[in-house]
């Protein structure tokens, strides 16, 4: 498997790891929804921001690295906002200059990818779907997740050893015929994927499956963490008190 | 097109959560009562393949090249309720797995390229189902609802953008208007030829969610 970039982080072994998914989800929708309620020119309560996830992602033992490399991902939509921003300026809030504006879209959204790439490098997506279906998501939907997840990799890697065979077959062609050839080899891969599918679910009824799955209920939430997620959240919160008097 | 956490604002967010979910909750409810339990492992494949589709690199102009979004081929293939069933598992992994687009703009995200990318397309494809259309026509309407399928759901996204006060209303629909009227034309050149192999292979894929639809 050419993918195992996914999933790289999400096995070690740190507090947040071992944390209930369903905590770790709602922590994280709190705090960058405080992220997102900071006003764009208070500074100080960035920067304090910053420094709690900076822990979190010290605490979490993943490389500071891999977390500045994925959320660089945000940049492309930055520029497209900053063009804007460039262009034409009417009916934007009188209360801030463009500057800084663009400045606070900048931090929020970078404190808020840095949040989500934790959240989602210290919880296995099966957990995350396990959290999810605890608070009262669709079974329905958990369940089209869960298919889904297990056979993104399947049908990922089938479309990789497609793509190779292709490139060696059809070297130097033209691009109108490159481009038809992949999109027919899409299409074989629906039909392919469409059939398996088929195959897939009268193996499943072969085997009793009468339309919910039953797993073994492996998370349960300790005192402990429902503590550490309070005392998350009420630091959250002071911080949110204590800049807005005394804001820079 | 993921709309990252940070650019949209709290009136913004909360109403297209709550457009998102109730499509959604529709949308599942409908999928159940049709076809049973059979569709999920169906659908969840589905949702797969078309993560697998998006890998595919296609050679646009000078160097730079494209990859199907697939929202108007999954709407075709499944139906409107499946498709954005589907489409809304696929953007749910993006965000939670490749952090593609945010947490608390999931629901915008969900609203553009789930259901407005599964939707906006398809009615073209029925409208001339009606007229029983000759392949050349199906096939053309099939790369208009591919087309339009990209563009609705980028002028949305200005549309909330604006609504958020962050960027301009006029400029931002223009540009993301514009430059997604060309990433369009590549989304509806590979749909028509996607679609003509399956017509050609198994055409019985192709009717089925005709009918449905």
């Amino acid at each position: 498997m050419k993918h195992s970039y996914l999933d790289r982080y999400s096995n070690l072994n740190s507090p947040i790891h071992r944390a209930d998914p369903r905590l770790k989800i709602l922590v994280a929708l709190f705090f960058v929804l405080s992220i997102l309620l900071t006003n764009s020119g208070n500074l100080l309560e960035f920067a304090l921001y910053g420094l709690i996830i900076a822990s979190l992602v010290i605490i979490s033992r993943i490389p500071p690295l891999f977390i500045l490399k994925r959320s660089l991902m945000i940049i492309p939509f930055i520029v497209l906002i900053s063009l804007f921003l460039l262009f034409d300026r009417t009916g934007l809030s009188a209360e801030y200059s463009g500057k800084v504006l663009f400045r606070g879209i900048v931090i929020k959204s970078y404190l808020a990818i840095v949040m989500l790439t934790l959240l989602s490098s210290t919880s296995t997506f099966p957990s995350l779907l396990q959290g999810l279906q605890r608070l009262k998501i669709s079974k329905v939907f958990i369940l089209l997740l869960s298919f889904m997840y297990r056979y993104i990799f399947i049908l990922v890697d089938e479309a990789m050893r497609i793509t190779r065979g292709k490139r060696s077959r059809e070297f130097g062609a033209g691009k109108w015929r490159q481009i038809k050839s992949t999109a027919s080899l899409i299409g074989i891969l629906f039909i392919r994927t469409y059939e398996r599918g088929e195959r897939v679910y009268s193996a499943m009824c072969s085997r009793g499956f009468d339309g919910t799955i039953r797993t073994l209920n492996t998370i349960r939430l300790r005192m402990a963490e429902i503590l550490v997620g309070f005392a998350l959240v009420t630091i959250i919160i002071l911080v949110k008190i204590f800049t807005h008097s005394h804001a820079l | 097109m993921h709309i990252p956490d940070g650019f949209l604002d709290p009136k913004t967010t909360l109403l297209c959560y709550g457009i998102s979910a109730g499509w959604i909750a529709i949308a599942l409810k409908r999928t159940k009562g049709r076809l049973g339990e059979k569709t999920v492992p169906l659908m969840g494949v589905m949702g797969a393949f078309i993560f697998a589709a998006q890998m595919f690199n296609f050679p646009i102009a000078g160097g730079t090249s494209g990859h199907l979004l697939g929202g108007f081929l999954a709407a075709l293939l499944l139906g409107v309720w499946e498709g954005s069933t589907v489409m809304a598992a696929v953007v749910l992994i993006q965000c939670l797995v490749f952090q593609d687009g945010g947490l608390l703009a999931l629901g915008a995200n969900l609203l553009n390229i789930a259901i407005l990318g599964a939707i906006s397309g398809l009615w073209i494809v029925k409208l001339s189902l009606l007229r029983n259309p000759s392949k050349k026509l199906f096939l053309l309407a099939c790369g208009a609802g591919a087309w339009l399928s990209v563009v609705i759901p980028a002028a949305a996204c200005a549309g909330e953008l604006g609504l958020s006060g962050i960027a301009p209303w006029k400029t931002t629909l223009v540009a993301m208007t514009g430059i997604h009227a060309l990433i369009g034309v590549v989304e509806a050149i590979i749909t028509i030829l996607i679609i003509a192999v399956i017509k050609k292979i198994r055409p019985d894929l192709l009717r089925m969610s005709s009918d449905k639809a």
